[in-house]
């Protein structure tokens, strides 16, 4: 301590506010220019005071994170100061945003980023945070293959940039890859969420940043902030956000089946009238039931026409019996708060969300803590601890599966009764209770027999219980000024027990007693790095900074399963209570990456911005030699309304920054832990011990490069009331990773090569305006686009096949090619495909099978939309807000199977859409249907071009309306601030295909997909 | 005193760091569910092991429902023969209107090829590597000839499927042989395909050697293990389906000189479900946590409701064949779909209860793979065929009067004497997996007579005890023709399995040695 000087103290007091609002901004900070002395923040109310030796007159610095700076000059010390900021939340070039090991503002990156804030992300009502971004952010495509509650969307960064290794991007919360479950992540613990696209933003988390890194900050307290507690709660209901394909009646679906009897049977080689005179003697036995009671023994007449006075018994709609009355319930509290040293954030919350169908209902626990304190001037530790339960049932779907309620619901048709009736008079037959009894459909002929999912659907299980534990800790030194070092060591663990169970007692696995399925799993992600950094600035002009790190990262997963048959007893889930076990099973994988890192980053002035970051990963996918991969980047970026030449502009002109990237990221996600070795997979043969070879050795295997190049324009108008950006982006992949086709008569199928190099080009636009802000209205308004295309470069063999995507050099990863359809044969009612004969001829056939080769297949457009994504709008008046946020896919085909399953020509008893009304008949040749028939050339699954439709829409994913209270019932309620708010989500669905739920998955097709769900809720958010 | 504390914390730090730098150096692991290949063929024990785990996987890889293992190729026979009638239902019905295997992208295709190949490379593996192995020669001899023989079946099973008769053609191309272990340059290039005489002699020359190798006195742990009777077996019907009637003649009364039991009444109604039958020479057993293979069963098994298809019936008209007093017709009768009301029932099909569960709550059962009965009808056709009628007649009447059937007449011709001992064939191996095949070898066509489907007063028990009768509705065949509207006929190509797409691109050698089958032009 110096020798104590008495020096005159002068005390400015003032008050700080929102502009629009007028509410009070807490935490705001104060600071007096030109001096080194400490600043103050505002407390609750916005009030500061601050001691300063300076004489007046002096300028105070003003700065509140989301709001502009301000300099603010004070000539009187008598005068409380009043401040009013402006809320610059979205002036883009100010966002602090997450990075590899670090935070920046995104003005000074070079790198390309979107940055999504917590208001995005909270009012998206899903329950797994993957499905919040879809319109956010340019360049990301999010494609939910279902929309079943809890269920992830697959997440596209620039497109597909591998074929057969990963093409998923990296999760980061906190800074770290994330091993854990994305549906364990309340998204209202999410402060912001930071997109990387390029290579100059992910190659530092090299290895696994070859598709891109979603980083995920969670909310932190704040310094010398009072506790806060927030409580925020949404109650509302879910159903379809589009319905179902429409369908033909049950008596149009009776005639039509006596149509497709009466068709059969003359393919068969009988005359029409024997035909038909067949088709009404066999129509209830072929049926199985008679809904027109047992006084019809032949309701449909040989003219194909119900016989006069048959009436329905019943008819039954099993769509809606399937369905339930669905809620969607979200809480959550919030504590947080801070003091001198120390920051603090406590959170749980709860959150219900169920399906629109029986038996697929979500639910989720959620805990966390994050805390930071400064123990010292040049010691921080920090601790962000998270914890999760959660409660899915998911029943099967996206298949042909009769145990899928999306399947049943859609193909039960109404002459199939749900209860039991009288089979002569169509009563109800109850139970010695009075109650209805199920019918399990025992009369069925197909194999529908023994089912009634409305019964069974909720006794049935199908359920995952997940514990995630997710921990971020660090130490934090800083020796000396401009250095620190941190060690890190983070976990995430997950434990999940999944639980099938057929009944025992009803439906049709009661005659073999039921049977069940246990299975758990557990898996740990375990992330150690120490990084050091060191910042500083020579003559006031060069910036510079460093940074070194070293990391390890190890994952272990094993799991355990069991099955069983003979359940003792309905209602208990354990495995004790199976009498014969008929599996079980249990094996483990272990994964290892260690990696060193650098980063530099320098910039002349805040003018000039250089950075490159280079990246050794070595992964125990590959073999010794192949083992470490080495990637790189360098970027930059320049300020070019610094310039002088554009001073004159400044009056216009905010911001005009021009950057550039290029370099390389890798990828080892190859699908197996193991892809080097050669193997022979283990099994048990009765008793005895097995061996079978099931890999050639692939010593060379090594890590997939993407390079990418970004070229990006950021510019900012008229007082930042105008803002976007441009980009364009050339991501390159080589030494891809092909699953090449051996020859199956070797033995083998196929094998792992780095052959083979693709690429996606395209562009991103951001635009956002501002087009009005006064005091009492303000309106917003942003739109992203993002269109690219994929261009195959390089492929190990002339061709390959990916289902219905074929893969030729030139071509696009997403080229759909299928059989094609000529139409029906007018002469006899049959399909019609072309083929390509031995002598080169396109002719056409009525056999699939025989145009149902690859080589017969043509292409018939892509499954990659020309354009998507989203609109977004905020408009405030006063108290009221209204949000929306609209995206959208345009161009793009999709071979839609589940239009195709309910056109088929007959066979089954399968619904049909209301389109097969167009069918050929004698008197209507001239069609697009095929006539029906009781036995098709065609079954459901083929593929031909006339399933493929175009899979443009836009939605409204969501809209919000929200009214803030007045200060002064606020003060009367003890409350520092209260919203009240209505949400909707999927409201509006544009689609020119009725039924089609256009959000799919990527490859084009749609099977059976659980639909997109539409919620409204009610909702509240108060702070005190 | 705070540089001291920073020196403290960096030295505490600098450790964290090392160590985790050092556990970052092993970077090796290693997988929990297979070994690595350099670790297998040190002894006679690891060779046997491969021979099990190639087994089991060709018993025991479904795919899908409807492809159950190996027994694809089974059910896939008599679905697409003259005998069954299927009931419409998931899986088969596909098989029994000709739409499926013809089409190069099903999937019972793609399955039994790989299936197959699987079990060529893994026994070329055992047979390249078993001379260096640690063991004594006895064992290495049993292995290799077990190997040999599992090979050898394979291709008689590739012979038999993917090429018309030989005699019709003995040129046309079949499949490709491999007797090397793959390596990665055969695996990339493939190999060409052989003819049907080719691959036929290759199934006989593996099994010739296989004979010679395995030992007289081997005594097989299980049912499913090969020994010299199931080579013989094989042998015989290897020889029949070649056309080498000699030896069909030879070997086969060389195994009945060995074991001649044909299974009792009651042995035939347990459900043909247990290695147990004396008569199985070769079968696989199945238990409660290995039975991949016996889902079969649920096709096959038409008379238990915790069956999920029961869709293999029999066709009316062909019951007809079996005489009064002969036992295998009393499990051929009217009746509706099991676990259905016959108080409401509108359908009856002609079940055959042949085929039943073991355990009913885990639904699997044995399967048969060989078995006496067929070596007797083998034998029969063989003789008849090399003009040894009368032995022929015997060898047929000896399995007749086992199972109470009428004995074939001395008056017949040689001829219609094969022409019995094909229908015997049908109404013996019904459903067991020999109606394609032998329509394929003898160059016949499947024949499909129309049911008129007439009411058959159906007389069941109802609930409360009392014998009721109701007149219902009944089923027959259904597909009467090709898919293309065109009649049965021998030869189509609707009857063979087709080489896989993926074969065809891939094999660059494929069709060096013969043209393709010109029915796929």
């Amino acid at each position: 301590m110096g020798p104590l000087v008495a020096i005159a103290q002068n005390l400015i007091t003032g008050h700080i506010t929102d502009v629009r609002t007028g509410e009070p901004l807490i935490g705001a900070s104060v600071i007096v220019k030109k001096t080194q002395g400490r600043g103050v923040v505002t407390d609750v109310d916005g009030k500061f005071s601050l001691q300063t030796q300076v004489e007046a007159p002096l300028t105070l610095r003003v700065e509140f994170l989301g709001y502009r700076p301000l300099d603010i000059d004070v000539y009187d010390f008598e005068e409380p100061v009043e401040i009013a900021m402006v809320d610059n939340s979205n002036l883009l070039q100010e966002v602090i945003i997450t990075v590899p090991y670090g935070k920046t503002k995104k003005g000074n990156f070079t790198g390309s980023a979107t940055f999504v804030d917590s208001k995005a992300i909270e009012q998206a009502q899903v329950s797994n945070i993957s499905k919040a971004l879809e319109g956010t952010v340019p360049g990301l495509q999010s494609f939910s293959s279902t929309g079943q509650p809890g269920s992830e969307a697959t997440i596209l960064i620039r497109g597909v940039g591998s074929v057969n290794a990963s093409s998923t991007p990296l999760y980061v919360v906190d800074g770290i890859p994330y091993a854990g479950s994305l549906n364990s992540i309340a998204s209202s613990d999410i402060e912001s969420i930071t997109v990387l696209k390029d290579a100059a933003s992910a190659t530092l988390y090299g290895s696994r940043a070859a598709n891109g890194v979603i980083m995920i900050t969670t909310k932190q307290g704040r310094q010398n902030a009072k506790p806060q507690i927030e409580l925020t709660g949404k109650y509302g209901f879910s159903s379809r956000a589009r319905s179902d394909y429409k369908q033909v009646s049950t008596t149009q679906w009776l005639e039509l089946f006596h149509e497709s009897l009466r068709n059969y049977r003359q393919d068969q080689g009988y005359s029409a009238e024997e035909a038909a005179t067949w088709a009404s003697k066999n129509f209830v036995s072929r049926l199985g039931i008679n809904p027109f009671g047992t006084n019809y023994p032949e309701p449909i007449g040989t003219d194909g026409k119900i016989v006069d006075g048959a009436k329905l018994l019943w008819d039954d709609n099993w769509d809606d019996a399937m369905q339930q009355d669905a809620h969607y319930t979200d809480l959550n509290v919030k504590v947080s708060g801070g003091g001198q040293h120390s920051k603090y954030y406590f959170s749980a919350g709860y959150l219900d969300d169920q399906g629109a169908y029986k038996g697929s209902n979500f639910s989720r626990y959620t805990v966390r803590a994050n805390i930071e304190s400064e123990i010292k001037p040049w010691l921080e530790v920090g601790l962000n601890a998270s914890g999760s339960y959660s409660d899915q049932d998911n029943p099967p779907q996206t298949s042909v599966q009769l145990l899928s309620p999306i399947f049943y619901a859609r193909n039960m048709r109404g002459w199939m009764p749900i209860y039991q009736h009288d089979l002569t008079t169509g009563e109800l037959l109850l139970d010695e209770y009075g109650n209805p009894q199920y019918d399990y459909g025992n009369y069925r002929l197909n194999n529908y027999k023994g089912y009634n999912l409305v019964s069974t659907i909720e006794r049935d299980k199908w359920n995952y219980k997940k514990e995630n534990a997710s921990i971020r800790g660090f130490v934090l030194l800083k020796p000396v000024k401009g250095l620190d070092y941190k060690f890190s060591i983070n976990a995430d663990y997950q434990n999940q027990n999944y639980l099938t169970y057929r009944n025992p007692s009803v439906g049709k696995y009661a005659s073999s007693g039921g049977s069940m399925t246990r299975s758990n799993s557990r898996t740990t992600g375990i992330t150690l790095n120490n990084v050091v950094n060191y910042e500083h600035t020579f003559a006031k002009l060069h910036n510079l900074r460093l940074m070194a790190g070293q990391e390890y990262y190890e994952y272990n997963a094993g799991n355990i399963s069991g099955s069983g048959t003979n359940i003792l007893t309905d209602g208990y889930y354990e495995p004790d209570m199976m009498s014969t076990i008929t599996d079980f099973s249990g094996s483990s994988t272990q994964y290892k990456l260690s990696s060193f890192f650098g980063n530099v980053d320098y910039n002349y002035n805040n003018r000039y911005y250089l950075s490159a970051s280079v990246r050794a990963d070595g992964s125990s996918r590959f073999s010794k030699e192949h083992r470490w991969g080495t990637f790189w980047s360098v970027g930059g970026s320049w300020k070019l309304h610094e310039e002088s030449f554009l001073k004159t502009a400044a009056k216009w002109l905010n911001n005009l920054t021009l950057r550039a990237s290029y370099g390389a990221q890798g990828n080892d996600n190859v699908g197996t832990y193991y892809a080097y070795q050669g193997l022979f997979a283990i099994s048990n043969n009765l008793g005895n011990s097995g061996l079978q070879a099931s890999r050639l050795a692939t010593p060379d295997l090594t890590w997939e490069t993407n390079l990418h190049l970004n070229i990006g324009l950021d510019f900012s108008l008229l007082d930042n009331r105008v803002q976007g950006s441009v980009e364009y982006f050339v991501r390159r992949s080589k030494d891809l990773l092909f699953s090449i086709d051996l020859v199956p008569s070797s033995g083998y199928s196929s094998s792992n090569q780095n052959v083979g190099a693709i690429r996606n080009n395209g562009w991103e636009f951001t635009l956002t305006g501002t087009p009005v802000s006064t005091k009492d209205l303000y309106w917003r308004i942003g739109i992203n686009l993002t269109t690219y295309k994929n261009k195959i470069t390089e492929l190990p063999a002339s061709e390959m096949w990916s289902g219905n995507r074929k893969w030729v050099e030139g071509g696009s990863l997403y080229d759909l090619y299928v059989v094609e359809w000529a139409g029906v044969n007018p002469e006899n009612g049959n399909g019609q495909w072309w083929y390509t004969n031995a002598q080169g001829e396109r002719v056409k056939t009525e056999s699939y099978a025989t145009a149902n080769s690859n080589a017969n297949k043509v292409n018939v457009g892509s499954s990659l939309p020309n354009v998507s994504g989203g609109i977004n709008t905020e408009l405030t008046w006063k108290r009221l807000t209204l949000s929306a946020l609209f995206s959208f896919s345009l161009g793009g085909q999709i071979i839609n199977n589940d239009y195709s399953h309910i056109m088929q020509q007959g066979g089954h008893w399968y619904a049909w859409s209301v389109d097969i009304l167009d069918r050929w008949t004698p008197d209507h040749r001239q069609t697009d249907v095929a006539k029906l028939t009781y036995s098709p050339q065609k079954t459901y699954n083929a593929v031909d071009s006339h399933f493929l439709q175009s899979s443009s829409y836009g939605r409204l994913k969501n809209l919000t309306f929200s009214y803030a209270l007045p200060k002064q019932v606020n003060k009367l309620l003890g409350l520092d601030n209260a919203s009240v708010f209505v949400q909707g989500e999927n409201l509006l669905t544009i689609c020119g295909i009725q039924g089609l739920d256009p959000e799919q998955a990527y490859d084009g097709t749609s099977n059976f997909r659980y639909p997109a769900m539409k919620t409204i809720s009610l909702g509240f958010n108060v702070k005190f | 005193m705070r540089k001291n504390h920073i020196k403290h914390l960096i030295n505490a730090i600098s450790v964290a760091t090392i160590s985790t730098a050092l556990a970052a150096c092993d970077l090796e692991t290693s997988p929990t569910t297979s070994v690595d290949s350099s670790s297998v063929f040190n002894s006679t024990n690891d060779s046997e092991m491969v021979l099990e785990g190639v087994w089991h996987y060709i018993m025991d890889t479904n795919s899908g429902d409807r492809n159950p293992s190996f027994a694809t190729i089974q059910l896939t026979d008599d679905c697409m023969g003259s005998d069954v009638v299927e009931t419409n239902r998931y899986g088969y019905n596909t098989r029994y209107d000709f739409t499926d295997i013809y089409g190069r992208a099903n999937s019972a295709g793609s399955l039994i090829w790989t299936l197959l190949y699987a079990g060529v490379n893994n026994a070329n593996n055992v047979i390249d590597n078993i001379d260096i192995a640690v063991g004594t020669q006895a064992d290495k001899n049993r292995i290799k000839g077990q190997a040999l023989a599992l090979r050898g079946y394979m291709y008689l099973i590739l012979a038999s499927h993917y090429s018309f008769s030989i005699d019709k053609d003995p040129q046309a191309v079949s499949v490709p042989i491999y007797t090397r272990t793959t390596d990665f340059l055969t695996a990339s290039e493939g190999s060409a395909a052989c003819s049907v005489t080719e691959v036929y002699q290759q199934a006989i020359d593996d099994l010739e050697q296989a004979l010679e190798l395995i030992p007289n006195n081997y005594q097989r742990p299980a049912k499913y293990k090969i020994n010299r009777q199931v080579v013989l077996g094989l042998l015989s019907r290897a020889s029949l389906y070649a056309r080498q009637w000699k030896k069909a003649a030879d070997y086969s009364d060389l195994l009945l000189s060995q074991n001649s039991y044909l299974m009792s009444e009651d042995e035939w109604k347990s459900g043909f479900n247990s290695v147990a039958n004396n008569e199985w020479i070769w079968g696989h057993p199945q238990t409660s946590d290995q039975h991949g293979y016996s889902q079969m069963l649920n096709y096959l098994n038409t008379t238990d409701e915790s069956a999920t298809y029961f869709s293999i019936m029999v066709d009316p008209w062909f019951r007809e064949n079996y005489n009064d007093g002969d036992y295998r017709k009393d499990q051929i009768y009217w009746s509706p779909t099991p676990g259905q009301n016959p108080a409401t029932a509108t359908l009856l099909w002609m079940r055959n209860e042949k085929f039943r569960y073991a355990d009913t709550s885990a639904k699997y059962g044995d399967g048969v793979l060989l078995r006496v009965g067929e070596i007797y009808l083998i034998n029969a056709e063989a003789k008849a065929q090399s003009g040894l009628t009368a032995e022929a007649r015997t060898s047929l009447n000896t399995l007749r009067a086992a199972r109470g059937a009428n004995l074939a007449s001395e008056s017949l011709s040689t001829q219609d004497l094969l022409e019995e001992i094909y229908l015997e064939r049908r109404k013996e191996l019904w459903g067991e997996g020999f109606s394609l095949v032998d329509i394929i070898r003898l160059q016949k066509s499947v024949e499909r007579k129309d049911w008129p489907g007439d009411n058959f007063d159906f007389v069941y028990t109802d609930a409360n005890g009392q014998q009721q009768v109701r007149s219902i509705a009944t089923a027959g065949h259904r597909i009467l023709n090709f898919p293309d509207g065109t009649p049965f006929t021998p030869n189509s190509k609707y009857y063979l399995y087709r080489i896989p797409d993926t074969e065809e691109t891939v094999n660059s050698h494929l069709y060096e040695k013969y043209p393709r089958l010109s029915i796929y032009n």
